[in-house]
């Protein structure tokens, strides 16, 4: 076995399974590449997908000869850098503390990090809207009164607000990224250092952060991209104070009052996405091509061992308890509120004489069992297609050595890097042209698929950092015995990697739950989900009705994480 | 010989009838007509319909529920709340290009947003009046391609505990005042300004436009606007669609109209049925039946929506007395989508 890692021999697949993952890798590539190809000849046309128009340059000119586009280019910037140290600021620490030492209450903390997804962000937005409005914030009230302020001290309408906002609703997909990570990571160095006599901060820059930095660096390029393409913060806190981001002008454009979306014109400004893709993406393979450094299991003995925090544990239990407050507590205090009064208001003791259930009365109104039912098997079939393809995926660009392997890491990554809208339309309108070979337009297969493909990109950048951590060693001592490749997937790198898969099942699951774009765009009667219910309730005015809704499902969905989390962790100690 | 002389002969005696006696030959067919559609929309079974959210799925159930009481009929409906029109719109002419039988039976959009199916030639013509004779002839648009169903009105609104009733705008000019500078929310739709186009002509329109911006409004879509305008984050809203007003007035919400300003611009709900739809006599029967006093009462108790031409309705109660503008077909087809990008770019939209 010494002997076999010191060679370094790099694992080779052959056949027959090296020709099926093939075909499976080659097949998930061909379902993102078509749609991601039809964006971006829209882009190069006037009028909707399938209008027969010449090729022209005129959306690019319309999108980028215009000096406010580089102005909103400034916004995205600043606003994504800014979000990303707000989501590292909290992100990173949690995940040490929750996988990496010996913190009460672990299986909260892990349950309420999978739960402020379900909070809709719109409402989310109203909240921060509620709490630090310079005009009726009750944050800036409390604020002005202490200090004896006359204006405001807090405003949330600039980029700072908006950047502090997504970052706090953006941390745990980024926890979720990282944490599988440091829950596989080896304490053997981390014990070298405490022996040596380093404490616990400087372990954690220098061993863990180090240790961790592929898993780290692809939750940073991926939340970069979700963060320029995320509409929810920049539209309800950025645009009406006219800062404008690179989303607000998809949306504009894709969204006009009258007339024809301008899908072109949308695909012209989401090509800036593209590009800032691409980029990252060459920075990621610069990373996991020198992945050997990062392994942390290896054959010779994998025993994590949880770090004790000591004197640290109560101010460990505050950071998280504060992290909380902002991402759960206020939200859905927020959301309990709202759900309560017949219409926004801030609380006061007219307010609270007005307190009703009226509004989870009318709930049953706005539902039925057909999108319930459509949002079960969505959030069921969704993850587990997206886990299958990442697997195969990142399987092949870590472990293979098949030429053009980073190639298909950035093809993994291309559906995150188109605006939902467009990936919609572009495979809505695929399904419509080849109806007859594919019936999937207007059902509820067209909506699975488009999710299974849109988070094929989470998966993959998870998996990868959980299998960089692997050392080949396992692998090829059971090559030596003769055992196939597949067997190998299924018998060593699935039960050590376990964690990784099921977090990332779990949230794309919830992140499906939410997705709204995608399937509003792809709606037909047939295929109406949960999530776009909401957002019509919402889009129609009924703001304390879509509370309700909103408060009904985190309920659901506490009672979802919480099984799924049983039966995922029972799965795992048995693989 | 002799046949066709008779055929010739029974074709002139037909053509005297109905020259004679048109009201009663016309009323014969709608007789027939009526029935025959009722049959036909049972054979169906089913109507798939796209309209706005605030109906709900209670609604539309209850639309249908009503409707079925009416004509004898069990039929069902599909219902796909939407709260953005050009969406829809694109689909249907993807789908039309495609030549894929239309998603949706019915659908419910704006007087605004019909205008690229009437152009692009893909709606369904039908002899409303001849059918239905409950169906007010104003409300018959686009050479019988489709009815409205009803209207929403748009002025200015306002916060009632922060604007004192002085001050309360009586002319739309009155919303440039500077006092409302910082407390003023404007709609990200630009409908209602290329409206008031019609009245007021482009150049003093965009003056008006330029002045409102000078407020330096926040600024949103009709949903976001109003909650603001509700919890008293901003005082005033320079126009307010009347779903969100009649939702306010009845949740006992601190927000009115300034019932003053004239004119009140008017947007009209359309209900129409694309060629070649699966279930077009159900759809029919279900598009007219909105209009009915008992389609109406739905339409009010769910979308805070009516037809200000069918007597009784509250819409019909709100316009008497009231100076109206409605949108110009032609205007709408020729200049709208420009004017609106017009007038959004000097309010601050992209």
């Amino acid at each position: 076995m010494r002997a076999l890692t010191l060679k370094m021999q790099e694992f080779r697949i052959p056949h027959p399974s090296h020709l099926a993952i093939g075909v499976l890798a080659a097949v998930a590539s061909l379902f993102i590449i078509i749609p991601v190809l039809t964006i971006i000849i829209t882009s190069f046309r006037i009028g909707l997908p399938g209008e027969t128009s010449a090729l022209t340059l005129e959306n690019y000119r319309e999108a980028f000869l215009d000096p406010f586009t580089w102005q909103v280019l400034k916004n995205t910037v600043f606003f994504a850098l800014g979000t990303i140290v707000v989501i590292f600021f909290f992100a990173v620490p949690a995940a040490w503390l929750i996988e990496r030492t010996d913190i009460p209450c672990r299986r909260l903390w892990l349950t309420l990090m999978g739960l402020g997804i379900v909070i809709p962000t719109f409402l989310k937005a109203i909240a921060w809207i509620l709490l630090l409005s310079p005009k009726i914030g009750i944050l800036n009230k409390l604020f002005m009164e202490i200090l004896g302020l006359d204006t405001a001290p807090i405003s949330i309408y600039n980029l700072w607000g908006m950047s502090f906002i997504q970052g706090i609703i953006l941390t745990p997909p980024a926890f979720f990224m990282i944490a599988a990570a440091y829950k596989s990571m080896d304490p053997s160095l981390e014990e070298a250092a405490f022996v040596s006599g380093v404490g616990r901060l400087k372990t954690l820059f220098f061993i863990n952060l180090r240790l961790t930095l592929p898993a780290i660096l692809a939750a940073i390029l991926y939340l970069f991209i979700t963060t320029i393409e995320v509409f929810e913060i920049p539209g309800l806190i950025g645009a009406p104070a006219r800062i404008f981001v690179f989303s607000t002008l998809i949306y504009y454009a894709t969204h006009p009052e009258v007339g024809l979306p301008k899908y072109g014109l949308a695909g012209a400004y989401g090509m800036i996405m593209l590009v800032l893709a691409f980029a990252s993406s060459y920075l990621y393979f610069r990373v996991i091509r020198q992945s050997h450094k990062y392994v942390v299991i290896t054959g010779k003995g994998y025993r994590p061992r949880l770090i004790e925090l000591g004197r640290m544990k109560s101010l460990a239990v505050l950071f998280l308890l504060f992290y909380f407050t902002l991402e759960i507590f206020l939200p859905f205090v927020t959301l309990v509120w709202a759900s309560l009064v017949p219409y926004i208001q801030v609380p006061s003791a007219e307010a609270f004489s007005k307190i009703t259930l009226a509004n989870y009365l009318k709930v049953p109104d706005y539902s039925g069992w057909k999108p319930i039912l459509n949002t079960v098997l969505l959030m069921l079939s969704a993850p587990t297609i997206s886990i299958f393809l990442s697997l195969i995926i990142s399987w092949v660009v870590i472990r293979s050595q098949v030429r053009g392997r980073y190639l298909l890491d950035g093809i993994a990554f291309l559906p995150h890097a188109v605006a939902s809208i467009l990936f919609a339309v572009a495979l809505s309108y695929i399904a419509l042209v080849y109806r007859q070979f594919f019936p999937l337009y207007g059902t509820l297969a067209i909506i699975i698929l488009a999710n299974a493909i849109k988070y094929v990109s989470f998966g993959t950048r998870t998996l990868n950092g959980a299998l960089i951590q692997i050392h080949r060693e396992l692998e090829e001592a059971a090559q030596m015995t003769g055992a196939s490749n597949l067997r190998i997937l299924r018998k060593i790198v699935i039960p050590l990697i376990g964690a990784a898969l099921f977090n990332s099942w779990l949230w794309i699951a919830l992140l499906t739950f939410r997705e709204v774009t995608m399937a509003l765009t792809l709606i037909s009667p047939k295929n109406v989900v949960l999530s776009t219910l909401v957002w019509n309730l919402w889009g129609a005015g009924y703001v304390p009705e879509a509370a309700a809704m909103g408060v009904i499902l985190v309920f659901v969905l506490a009672g979802f994480v919480v099984v799924a989390r049983k039966i995922g962790e029972k799965g795992i100690q048995t693989l | 010989m002799r046949a066709s002389v008779r055929f010739l002969l029974t074709l002139l005696f037909l053509g005297l009838l109905t020259s004679v006696f048109p009201a009663q030959a016309r009323a014969s067919a709608s007789d027939q007509r009526l029935p025959r559609l009722i049959e036909a929309a049972r054979q169906e079974g089913v109507v798939d319909f796209a309209g706005p959210a605030s109906l709900t799925p209670a609604g539309a159930q209850a639309l249908m529920d009503a409707l079925n009481k009416k004509y004898g009929l069990s039929l069902k409906v599909n219902f796909s709340p939407l709260t953005s029109y050009t969406g829809l719109v694109a689909k249907i002419i993807a789908e039309a290009q495609a030549a894929q039988t239309p998603t949706y039976d019915v659908i419910l959009v704006t007087d605004a947003h019909i205008v690229s199916l009437y152009s692009r030639n893909l709606l369904e013509s039908f002899d409303w009046a001849g059918t239905f004779p409950h169906i007010p002839p104003q409300s018959i648009m686009l050479d019988n391609q489709a009815v409205m169903t009803d209207a929403i009105f748009a002025i200015p609104a306002y916060n009632t505990r922060l604007v004192r009733p002085q001050d309360v705008p009586k002319t739309w000019e009155d919303i440039l005042d500077p006092k409302w500078k910082g407390k003023i929310v404007v709609s990200t739709g630009m409908q209602i300004w290329t409206r008031l186009t019609q009245r007021w002509g482009e150049e003093k329109t965009e003056e008006f436009m330029r002045r409102l911006a000078d407020l330096k409004p926040i600024i949103g879509r009709y949903p976001e606007i109003h909650p603001r305008l509700e919890s008293g984050e901003y005082a005033i809203a320079a126009n307010q669609l009347s779903p969100f007003i009649t939702g306010s007035e009845e949740k006992k919400a601190p927000v009115a109209y300034a019932l003053e300003v004239k004119p009140i611009v008017v947007l009209l709900d359309v209900m129409t049925q694309v060629k070649n739809v699966r279930h077009p006599n159900a759809a029919k029967l279900f598009m007219a039946f909105s209009l009915t006093p008992e389609g109406q009462e739905i339409w009010w108790k769910y979308g805070k929506r009516t037809s200000p031409f069918v007597k009784g309705t509250p819409a019909w109660k709100f316009v008497q007395g009231k100076e109206l503008l409605f949108g110009d077909k032609d205007f709408l087809l020729k200049r709208e989508e420009e004017l609106i990008e017009r007038y959004g770019k000097i309010i601050g939209l992209r």
